[in-house]
């Protein structure tokens, strides 16, 4: 099997799917084994294709598989297929990687839920849809991938459907997502209506040659954005991801973390030679990640739920990558992708691990000190979170130090400072919730009693991880690279056409300062809560209550849209309502019957029953008629 | 007999079969409900079977017009010329997969009425009368026939619901049956005035086609006569402001009487507007297209956004339908292959996914005896199979990829956005309101807390599974593998005349 | 030379109204539903009779009447009507407290040989003749029932109002004498082709006149005052009776007049049918919404259908000689639709009436309980007036429609089409008495006469086959309607 027979890779879980929907009621532990094969094996073929894709001697070429899907007439047909280059190579490794991880955690972390079966059927189809997504070579059947992931999404954040709450924000994801999309779906047509096709690389390529009008491709690529904004939660569509985190942990670290958020990073990048075409589209892709990072950060300072924090941080994170991509470089973008899937994954199965480990605690005003109780949990979720405030040599310090660089060459300081002040803040909240979390007293002795440490099912993933997240990053070198059998580092991996691969230098100037970052942000962290002690916090609170107040209700978005949908849609619906019952159809249609049924009342009584009326009107009508007549011949 | 001819029998079997069985069961007792259930479920297996027998044999490569059948009735006399009235069935892409349609829903139809008590001999009497009106449409090849059989489906409506039916049953009936035969007197007039205009002497359609096309029919009267057949079965097809039927209509009919009727006889209108419009009057269909492509944009906005505050499953599906049969009107209004083609798709698509929502709210409604939404909760826990059903119906409704929804109303948008861009993106919003008050619909009913006061709620009965499951099926291979379905309606779309590539 | 043979079918139709009346009168103790049986044989024999007289070539008596396929249709109609309408009776009167059988069953005869005479005069008077005899039976058979008070009333209203009609017919027709000299249509034909312009007005009066008092016979608004009045107050069967044979006859005598002595100038009157073609059909489909009485429901319904009809004799006017054969056929094809659907329902409901005793909308109330098959019928019969597929109103009134289309009528049609959607409504309130609630006292199923029975039971076959299979009776119609248009048979009728 080679890499155009790839698609054999999203095949077997769906196919494992259908086995589970269908028959996993029945089957013993509802075929979890099932599942894990399966996605074991599409890990297993991952490195297959790998090396498949990799030993084409010389320059690394795409790997192209498609077939007519249908046609009408000559006039408009479709065709399916995969497109396999770097891009999707990353998002393979990433995927399936973080995909077996979590379906492992999961037998220990689902055990004994509702269900089971039902939730382990949708994590495969779940990842048959996401492997589809990134390997889709036409815009379609990545839309229809990109809608798929979107139900799976809904159907694992509302897997506690009793909970009134999960339910809300599984709506809530998938109607905030569904409008990005009708965007995505909008930009696509307006694509198609122009270059006349739907594959991705022939619409680049013309877009290349000039074929489209700026402004028209600006519009539409600004659509296809909004699609991208929609599933990466970016602002102002950020405010379905931490909602989303009434699902199960495993899926949060999967699906809203590691995987489908990052489906709109991995679409921006696959089209990014458009994007460059496009006068201004980097500069909005750039600011839009800016302002999620600085806000999102912001945000994530005053929450106290550790999967909400984790949640932030995720949003503000893909900022980051659309940072990244609106510096024109993917390569930097798509490694970011990589290493934040690694360390959040960790993170997440980490808090999911306390979940357990604390009997379903996740506010930090109840944890703490638990290091002690979760060695391995404690420890894997450090080096996560060093990784996250970008320590280095931890993953995340190369891929944020790359972002810094490349912006700066694109846009200058000012974006980087802005960016900066995200980077510190990203320090702080996650140092913040990891003293508050594992070290100093506890804050709830009861909790801190009953605290275990989680079985090896789900430290083991844990410590999987961590090793990537530590290590993940050096795939930057040159060196590194070539040993694993790569063309070298990323950047030399993947690059756009014509900027060429170039390889890696580690700029000692960013590299410091971006340490500093990281380091302010711990050390602030650090001297506000150490020992868990909140008196510091709660001063600085107290001493700015409105601004505290206003980054613990997430800057008043929520209650922003929900006055927009009571008053705006919910209103015109109303009135619509109304007019149609009351204008269409009272009178319009029940009117207009009544006025025939008047007129026959009416003309009723013109029979009197009685003779002379009735003679009287033989005469009117013998006498109209001859007038008539006369007139008509004269 | 050639092949063709052999075929052509099949195609009448269609019209036949339930004919046969109607007049049988007037025959029989009314005591014997349970024979009068197992001839009616068998009767709509045989249609199913029959209608998959012509899908399937309809040549993708072959003749426009298949499976002919021509049986002179009047000739000679008076106005009437060579065969100028003849019994004359064909089937054509279109005609293909909307009989598939019908054999389908029929078959679900009659299993779901297997629980009707009263009086069901003389339910299923109608029932077939109007199946075999509906089959009689869709392959009638001669005007006179097509507006017999046109008429034949909607008559049976009103005693139908309002002897049968529930809510407001006696103002729903009598509405939907006179806004309907409303609609089908414009479209009357219509014929009256295309018979004397092309003045051929005949009724046979592909004549009067060909009238229309070499402009026989004058343009001026095209243009005149075009409002009255798309008005008129624009009625039957909910075209904006002539859908108030529905609504009310649905809220009213028993739960077989909806499916058939929003799974099917709605899509008479929108196939009436192809035969006796874009086919019998191009030039008219050119110049009123625009007007249409308005009419259904509304539609699809308005019954979307109408949906999104009731309360009642019925009127959440008619509003639904008004919004779904909108996008409809707009893929016929584009007027070019793609549009139309995605146009036919979509009354199929509609067709069974509705049919599968009208089971649904029937399987629920027979045991709750109320439809309001409030006052349910968490069914999921109660009647599992039955949210997993109306679920998948629900996001086939919100036009979710994998399902039939997606396929047709992807290529009704490509094709608005060929020549209406704007209205295409308002099309596509529509489609994200119907995402919120399918969403809606489903939080508050399937997910939240139980109930207790529902919680012996009986789940799905084997017989509304069975139907339940061939819907569904019928979504899925749609949603997944469209070609078949493309090929055949293709096949004709790409003939219509005024059509561009 | 004097063919009395001409009339060998209405010979027998008056010889059996003379036995009938005779035994009446010599017997009294006689059985009196044998009289009915009696008539309907004779009727039978009539018809027999007048069907040997098809597919002959025009004979003309004396120039005063025509012998031909369109005589000989409204014939057989007339025989088939009374034939109906007589075994009808024969339960219905029972009931009634005296009644002459006799003349009443005699008089049906006598009614239906008038309307033959109606249909192929070729001379005014003759027409004027029969048309009277016509009338009068009539009028008796209205006040048939002595007792009832409502009976006389009509019978008194009917008669007066006739009078006056019949006056007006017969000041047009001196009018019409007066200008062309002669009261043979063939010959007014040839005056009028050729008369001076002066004469106009008197013309244009005349045929006014004239049409007044047809309109009066077919009940045309406005000249349909009294039909609602008659309908109620007569006997169930003569309900029946006059809303077929009487408008049967007058169309006779309208199109044989207008298509042969007036068509040299339509212009002078195409343009009044038009007009009280589209008064008549609304005002008598939208005052039929209101009414609570069968009777006055069908009544009304049946004005509307005259409406219909007049169409075609506009369009006489308004085409040549292929378009009036056209319309004429879809004419005729209607009214035998129209007559068989209206016994029909007829039938069913002396059978329903019989029973309940009332004639309310209402007395039906949940007749789908106790009798199905009458409310089948019933109901079969109302959807083939308001032209639904399967019963013969579809098929036929498509036809006159379509007949009747030209340039100029099809505003009109496009009006009847639309009375025509008014009056499924009304037929639905009927219909939901009967499917939509339980019935009032005794839910139990009843007996239906077997006569009455069979009788309905035939008619509604009639019914499905015409709308099913309208082909044969379509081509009888242009059969008959032919010899009006043939330029030959004008030509054998000379002045004597």
């Amino acid at each position: 099997m080679g890499a155009e027979q790839a698609w054999v890779l999203a095949a077997i879980p769906a196919g494992v799917f259908l086995v589970l929907a269908l028959f996993g009621r029945a089957l013993p532990r509802g075929g979890d084994y099932l599942g894990i094969a399966a996605i074991a094996s599409s890990f297993v073929l991952f490195f297959v294709v790998l090396a498949d894709f990799l030993d084409t001697p010389g320059k690394i070429g795409p790997v192209v598989n498609d077939i007519e899907w249908s046609s009408i007439g000559e006039t408009f047909t479709l065709r399916m297929g995969i497109f396999i280059d770097p891009i999707t190579i990353v998002m393979f490794g990433v995927i399936t990687t973080v995909a077996l991880m979590v379906n492992i955690f999961s037998l220990g972390y689902m055990k004994g839920e509702p269900r089971y079966f039902w939730f382990y059927a949708v994590l495969q189809l779940f990842a048959a849809s996401m492997l589809l997504l990134v390997m889709a070579d036409n815009l379609l059947l990545l839309y229809i991938s990109w809608e798929l992931v979107g139900v799976c999404s809904f159907l694992l954040i509302g897997f506690y459907w009793e909970k009134r709450s999960a339910t809300e924000a599984a709506k809530k994801a998938f109607v905030t997502t569904r409008i990005g999309d009708v965007g995505l779906l909008i930009g696509i047509i307006l694509l198609w209506k122009e270059g006349g096709t739907f594959n991705i690389q022939e619409l680049i390529h013309l877009a290349e040659e000039g074929h489209f009008s700026q402004p028209y491709l600006f519009t539409a690529l600004a659509f296809i954005f909004l699609g991208c904004m929609g599933k990466s939660a970016q602002v102002p569509f950020h405010v379905w991801l931490p909602d989303a985190m009434e699902g199960p942990t495993p899926v949060s670290a999967l699906i809203h973390a590691a995987t489908m958020v990052v489906a709109g990073v991995y679409l921006t990048a696959r089209l990014l030679p458009m994007f460059e075409v496009a006068d201004g589209m980097l500069l909005v892709v750039t600011i839009v990640g800016l302002v999620t990072a600085l806000l999102t950060g912001f945000i994530a300072l005053a929450q106290t739920d550790i999967k909400k924090v984790l949640a932030y941080s995720t949003v503000g994170q893909l900022g980051f990558m659309f940072v990244a991509l609106g510096a024109g470089e993917p390569s930097v973008a798509m490694f970011h992708l990589m290493t934040h899937a690694f360390f959040k994954a960790l993170l997440f199965l980490g808090a999911g691990s306390v979940i357990i480990g604390t009997h379903h605690n996740q506010e930090m005003d109840r944890l703490g000190g638990l290091w002690k109780k979760m060695p391995i949990t404690g420890t894997t979720f450090l080096i996560g979170s060093l990784a996250l405030a970008g320590l280095p040599p931890l993953a995340g310090f190369w891929s944020k130090d790359e972002i810094f660089v490349a912006l700066e060459h694109k846009w200058g300081a000012w974006a980087v400072i802005l960016l900066g002040i995200s980077a510190v803040t990203t320090a702080f909240y996650t140092t913040r919730l990891f003293i508050r979390t594992f070290m100093g007293r506890p804050a709830d002795p009861h909790v801190y009693e009953h605290t275990r440490e989680t079985p090896p099912v789900m430290t083991g993933p844990l410590v999987f991880l961590a090793v990537l997240a530590a290590t993940s990053g050096f795939v930057v070198f040159h060196n590194v690279g070539k040993a694993l059998g790569f063309p070298g580092g990323i950047t030399e991996f993947i690059f756009l056409p014509h900027h060429g691969p170039h390889e890696y230098e580690l700029k000692w100037g960013f590299a410091a300062a971006s340490v500093a970052m990281a380091v302010t942000g711990i050390f602030t962290a650090g001297w506000m809560y150490w020992g868990n002690d909140l008196r510091r916090s709660t001063a600085l609170a107290n001493w700015q209550p409105r601004l505290y107040d206003m980054l613990r209700r997430k800057f008043y978005f929520d209650e922003l849209y929900q006055g927009m949908i009571d008053r705006g849609v919910l209103g015109v619906s109303y009135i619509v309502s109304w007019f149609d019952r009351y204008v269409v159809n009272d009178t319009g249609v029940d009117g207009s019957a009544q006025i025939t049924g008047f007129t026959g009342g009416v003309l009723k009584y013109i029979q009197t029953g009685r003779v002379p009326n009735y003679a009287m009107a033989v005469a009117v009508g013998v006498i109209g008629l001859a007038l008539a007549g006369l007139a008509v011949r004269g | 007999m050639t092949f063709d001819e052999g075929q052509g029998y099949v195609v009448l079997a269609t019209i036949a079969v339930p004919l046969l069985v109607a007049l049988i069961l007037i025959f029989t007792p009314g005591t014997q409900k349970m024979a009068v259930r197992y001839l009616s479920a068998v009767t709509g297996a045989i249609l199913a079977a029959l209608s998959i027998y012509i899908f399937v044999a309809y040549q993708v490569d072959g003749e426009q017009a298949q499976m002919n059948l021509r049986w002179t009735w009047v000739e000679n006399t008076a106005f009437l010329g060579e065969n100028g009235i003849a019994l004359r069935l064909a089937v054509d892409g279109i005609s293909a997969l909307l009989a598939l349609l019908t054999g389908i829903v029929a078959f679900a139809g009659a299993l779901a009425s297997w629980k009707i008590e009263y009086r069901n001999k003389d339910f299923f009497i109608l029932y077939w009368i109007l199946l075999a009106g509906v089959y009689g449409t869709f392959f009638a090849y001669d005007l006179f026939f097509f507006f017999f059989f046109y008429e034949l489906a909607v008559m049976p409506l009103y005693l139908l619901i309002g002897v049968w039916g529930s809510t407001r049953k006696e103002y729903g009936a009598a509405k939907l049956t006179l806004m309907l035969v409303g609609g089908s007197v414009l479209i009357w007039i219509g014929i009256f005035a295309v018979f004397h205009q092309a003045n051929i002497g005949t009724f046979d359609l592909p004549s009067l086609w060909a009238a229309g096309q070499n402009g026989t029919i004058s343009p001026t009267a095209q243009k005149v006569i075009f409002p009255l057949m798309a008005v008129g079965c624009g009625v039957l097809a909910a075209l904006w402001p002539f859908h108030t039927w529905s609504p009310d209509g649905h809220m009213s009919a028993p739960t077989a009487v909806s499916m058939v009727h929003a799974g099917v006889l709605m899509k008479l209108g929108a196939f009436g507007i192809i035969r006796l419009g874009i086919q019998l009057l191009p030039e008219g269909a050119q110049f009123w297209m625009p007007a249409l492509m308005v009419l259904g944009t509304v539609g699809a906005v308005y019954g979307a956004t109408a949906a999104l505050t009731q309360r009642d499953f019925k009127l959440i599906s008619g509003y639904s339908s008004v919004s779904h049969m909108g996008y409809v009107l707009m893929g016929l209004a584009t007027m070019n292959t793609i549009g139309i083609t995605g146009a036919v798709l979509q009354m199929f698509s509609h067709g069974v996914m509705t049919a599968l929502v009208f089971l649904m709210i029937g399987a629920l409604y027979d045991q709750a005896h109320t439809r309001d939404m409030k006052e349910f909760g968490g069914l999921a826990k109660v009647m599992p199979l039955w949210v997993i059903f109306y679920a998948i119906a629900g996001l086939a409704n919100v036009g979710l990829p994998g399902f039939s929804g997606f396929t047709a109303e992807f290529h009704i948008f490509v094709g608005t956005f060929r020549t209406y861009p704007v209205f295409g993106a308002l099309a596509i919003f529509a489609a994200a309101l119907a995402a919120a008050y399918m969403l809606r619909m489903f939080a508050t009913v399937f997910f939240g807390p139980t109930n207790p006061h529902w919680k012996d709620l009986k789940d799905l009965t084997p017989l509304e599974r069975l139907s339940g499951a061939m819907l569904i099926a019928s979504i899925v291979i749609m949603g997944v593998w469209w070609a078949p379905f493309i090929d055949r309606v293709g096949h004709t779309v790409t003939l219509l005349p005024g059509v561009t590539g | 030379m004097r063919d009395y043979a001409l009339f060998v079918p209405e010979y027998i139709a008056c010889g059996v109204a003379l036995l009938v009346i005779a035994i009446e009168l010599f017997a009294p103790k006689f059985r009196k539903d044998v009289l009915a049986y009696l008539t309907a044989l004779g009727a039978l024999a009539w018809f027999g009779a007048g069907l040997a007289f098809l597919d002959r070539d025009p004979k003309s008596y004396q120039g005063l009447f025509l012998s031909d396929d369109f005589t000989s249709f409204f014939r057989l109609l007339a025989a088939g009507i009374v034939f109906i309408v007589a075994l009808m009776s024969a339960e219905f009167l029972k009931r009634q407290k005296g009644v002459d059988h006799g003349e009443f069953y005699g008089l049906l005869l006598v009614a239906g040989s008038a309307m033959t005479i109606m249909a192929g005069a070729t001379e005014l008077l003759t027409a004027y003749l029969a048309l009277e005899v016509l009338s009068f039976s009539l009028y008796i058979l209205v006040g048939i029932l002595k007792r009832d008070l409502r009976s006389n009333e009509a019978s008194l209203k009917y008669i007066l109002l006739g009078a006056f009609s019949s006056a007006l017919f017969l000041y047009g027709l001196s009018l019409v004498y007066g200008t062309a000299g002669t009261t043979s249509y063939a010959g007014i034909a040839e005056a009028y082709a050729r008369r001076d312009s002066g004469l106009d007005p008197a013309v244009a009066v005349g045929l006014m006149l004239i049409l007044a008092g047809v309109g009066f016979k077919v009940s045309a608004a406005p000249f349909h005052m009294w039909a609602p009045d008659a309908y109620e107050g007569a006997p169930l069967p003569i309900t029946a009776f006059l809303s077929t044979l009487s408008k049967a006859a007058g169309f006779a005598l309208i199109l044989r007049l207008f298509s042969s002595a007036f068509v040299t100038d339509a212009e002078t009157w195409r343009w009044a049918f038009l007009a009280l073609a589209a008064l008549t059909m609304t005002v008598g489909n939208l005052i039929a919404i209101q009414q609570k009485n069968l009777k006055r429901l069908v009544a009304y319904s049946s004005i509307g259908q005259v409406g219909y009809m007049l169409i075609t004799i506009a369009a006489l006017g308004y085409g040549d000689a292929q378009v009036g054969l056209n319309a004429t056929s879809g004419l005729l094809v209607h009214l035998i639709g129209y007559i068989v659907t209206t016994l029909a329902l007829f039938s069913a409901l002396t059978a329903a009436v019989n029973r309940t005793g009332s004639e309310e909308i209402v007395g039906l109330r949940g007749l789908a309980e106790t009798q199905p098959f009458l409310a089948l019928v019933i109901t079969a019969s109302l959807f083939s007036f308001a032209g639904l597929p399967f019963f013969a109103g579809f098929a036929t009134k498509l036809f006159l429609f379509q007949g009747a289309t030209t340039d100029e009528t099809i505003w009109v049609i496009a009006l009847a089409v639309l009375n025509s959607f008014i009056s499924l409504y009304y037929y639905l309130m009927v219909i939901r008495q009967m499917y939509l609630f339980d019935p009032v006292g005794d839910a139990s199923r009843f007996r239906v006469q077997p006569v009455v029975w069979g009788l309905a039971a035939v008619l509604l076959v009639g019914i499905l086959f015409i709308g099913m299979y309208p082909g044969p009776a379509f081509e009888f119609s242009e059969q008959a309607a032919r010899p009006l248009f043939d330029a030959a048979s004008a030509a054998r009728v000379q002045a004597p």
